[in-house]
């Protein structure tokens, strides 16, 4: 059942029948009948069971050697069903054929369904890493594979014979000196499980690590330009104007350089890289470049704002942090949005199209907004609030005609939950900088845009 | 007549049986797996998913990144996990000896069977989905309890846990050909010590079931405080310190 579930949709022709009956493992009927069954009956069942089994063993078996003869070539070249004897014969030719053509060197040789090369290949493929060995005294690169090009948009040359730390993010580097020095410095504590509580373990109690080693760093990324892996799924750091991506590093330390890398005798880390991947887009995804994100707190003060509002509407975090949500609104809409905020925390969604403010005008955004409640307290813990700016001015549909207002005429209410003399105050400080291309921007000029 | 035939299907099978361990010799198992007895029809499994993995490496992109002189042989075990490869019934194309190390299944046994025989039954769906909503450079991910002959016994400190299966989390790229994709495992940190070692340069956060902070280690403190209480951030929502993004996320995982 749950074969077809995954075939379907999959792919639609081929040529696949196997009854799954008499495929699987003897199910437990006849087992379970033996037991019950009196002597003679017994004996009977044994017989039957067992024929049932040569059965299904034959089946599968003819199964199998059909399947072998569709993949090897020479059979399916010969036109007509060949006999089970020629299928053997021709495929244990064929495999011959694919093993001389993978093995390349004898002496490293270890039998395996992937060569070296192709695990590389896969390495790349599946894990988007590349091995690199490090010396441990000098943190000198004494190999890294070519398949670092895509992963880093690096080339090799780039890291050969280069001390790791100027690959990497510097606030990394004594980190990686802990992992390659292999001392026990970088672990001295200890997280009892049972008790959660956390411990300092006497250097005594261990004396050395084990030679395994598995840390994250940060990597510095080049700029190829046109190789550029799944560009919107790894997390970038930006440090002196350069990028670095999250590299899950795993290995091992060896005593000695590993064979057919001439360097000097001395530990070194063997290690494979691969790319830490987002499983969601993590910015520049085409369904997502014009939203950013907001946190709101109960009194309606963003608390946390998404670094892409800086792209799209060229203000900057420090700016908005610790101001009112509606501060963000044109001034039209200030009450539209502070309403409706009101109406969230009473359980009403909101979904909302407004203006917003941007460094030097105003722009139509859709603001969509829940509630985020603790799943195990239930308490408020939030609000999210996603806005969406809107490029085109079709879709722009304000909900309600607002009359033009004066910016700052927010009248002081007391009922209201929000302590609105902090904000007046707060945007009397800013009002002389930053601030100021707000309060100055004139309502009328927008009215063009949409 | 009889005899003739019977001596007849008597040579026929004596044939039969040189071509199978001719057959055998050929498959790529290390020795110490390939001496032991492999049954015929494994035999001609296992054959044919080889030959049907090599058909996929041997794609006119294989040139790629072979430039290389030197790679190691044993870059599995630098690895903190496994591959496989499926085609497009779900077949196992590929699986790496080391899934032994991290599940205690067999390469052998599963190499051209269908991968979701090992998959948990609540958790097929999933996989399912993820195959199929996996596009070139886009890679899916789930969390998947995989069988596994390593796990423990349900005792009374895991009731939730699921006997004989463990946690994987896996990384589905498509292939070179769209029918095959490339799955990357990874087990999940199991508890089975009884104390983690914590590295200098990670912290340390106990909370309750909401996710308040009840605890927070010097290193966390050093971290967080500053940013995100003024004071103390013991009965600071964990919530309030992730990327609002990933609220979504962690509530799932809390429940």
């Amino acid at each position: 059942m749950a074969q077809d579930v995954f075939m379907d949709p999959w792919q639609t022709a081929t040529s696949f029948s196997m009854e799954d009956e008499d495929l699987g493992m003897p199910s437990g009927k006849y087992a379970r009948m033996d037991d019950e069954m009196g002597g003679e009956n017994k004996e009977r069942f044994a017989r039957e069971n067992h024929s049932e089994i040569e059965r299904r063993r034959r089946n599968k078996m003819t199964h199998y050697i059909n399947e072998l003869a569709e993949m090897v070539p020479q059979c399916a070249a010969l036109g007509r069903k060949p006999d089970k004897l020629t299928i053997l014969r021709m495929a244990v030719t064929h495999m011959k054929a694919i093993r001389g053509h993978a093995v390349h060197d004898e002496t490293s040789y270890k039998p395996s369904f992937l060569s070296d090369q192709e695990l590389k290949h896969l390495i790349l493929e599946a894990a988007n890493g590349f091995l690199f060995v490090v010396c441990c005294q000098t943190g000198r690169v004494l190999y890294v594979a070519d398949s670092i090009v895509p992963v880093l948009n690096l080339k090799q040359e780039d890291w050969l014979h280069r001390n790791l730390n100027e690959l990497i993010h510097p606030d990394d580097q004594e980190k990686i000196r802990d992992q390659l020095c292999g001392s026990e410095v970088s672990v001295n504590k200890v997280l009892d499980l049972k008790s959660g509580s956390v411990k300092r373990e006497g250097t005594s109690s261990r004396v050395h690590m084990s030679c395994r080693r598995g840390f994250i760093c940060r990597m510095r990324l080049g700029n190829l330009e046109p190789l550029h892996r799944l560009r919107n799924r790894r997390p970038l750091f930006q440090h002196a104007g350069q990028n670095y991506v999250v590299m899950h590093c795993t290995g091992y330390i060896k005593n000695a350089p590993p064979q057919g890398i001439d360097a000097p005798s001395s530990s070194c880390l063997v290690a494979i890289a691969r790319l830490q991947v987002a499983s969601m887009p993590i910015c520049a995804d085409p369904t997502s470049t014009s939203q950013f994100a907001v946190r709101v707190s109960e009194d309606g003060k963003m608390t946390f704002i998404d670094c892409k509002v800086t792209d799209l509407i060229g203000l900057n975090v420090d700016q908005l942090i610790g101001r009112y949500w509606w501060n963000l609104a044109h001034p039209a809409d200030e009450k539209t949005l502070q309403d409706a905020f009101v109406a969230l925390l009473s359980d009403q969604p909101m979904r909302l199209q407004i203006r917003v403010r941007t460094a030097t005008d105003y722009a139509p955004c859709t603001i969509s907004a829940y509630k985020f409640m603790n799943p195990y307290s239930e308490q408020f813990e939030y609000v999210v609030a996603t806005h969406q700016i809107v490029t085109s001015t079709e879709e722009w549909n304000p909900t309600a005609a607002v009359p033009p207002q004066q910016p700052q005429q927010q009248v002081p209410n007391n009922n209201a939950p929000f302590d609105t003399s902090d904000y007046s105050a707060a945007y009397a400080v800013n009002n002389g900088n930053t601030w100021q291309q707000w309060a100055d921007a004139p309502g009328s000029s927008t009215s063009g845009g949409f | 007549m009889m005899r003739a035939t019977k001596s007849q299907a008597q040579q026929r099978r004596q044939l039969e049986n040189f071509e199978f361990s001719q057959l055998a010799k050929e498959l790529p198992l290390a020795r110490a797996i390939s001496d032991q007895h492999i049954d015929k029809t494994t035999m001609v499994r296992l054959a044919t998913s080889y030959i049907k993995l090599h058909e996929i490496f041997t794609s006119p992109n294989k040139g790629y990144y072979c430039h290389d002189s030197y790679w190691t042989s044993n870059h599995l075990e630098l690895l903190d996990g496994f591959f496989i490869i499926i085609d497009r019934r779900g077949d196992v194309l590929y699986i790496s000896e080391t899934i032994s190390i991290y599940l205690g299944l067999s390469q052998v046994e599963m190499t051209g069977n269908p991968f979701i025989d090992y998959i948990h039954q609540q958790d097929i769906e999933c996989f399912t989905s993820a195959v199929n909503y996996c596009h070139p450079n886009w890679p899916q991910m789930c969390n998947l309890r995989v069988k596994s002959s390593l796990t423990k016994r349900a005792n009374k400190d895991a009731i939730r846990a699921s006997p004989g299966y463990k946690v994987l989390k896996i990384e589905i790229t498509m292939g070179e050909t769209c029918s095959t994709r490339l799955i990357s495992c990874y087990p999940m940190p199991t508890p089975i010590l009884s104390t983690l070692s914590i590295s200098s340069q990670s912290f340390v956060i106990i909370t309750g079931l909401d996710l308040c902070i009840s605890y927070a280690d010097d290193k966390a403190i050093q971290m967080l405080q500053s940013i995100y209480a003024s004071n103390n951030l013991k009965g600071v929502s964990f919530y309030s310190i992730i990327d609002i993004m990933d609220s979504e996320i962690i509530r799932k995982n809390a429940l």
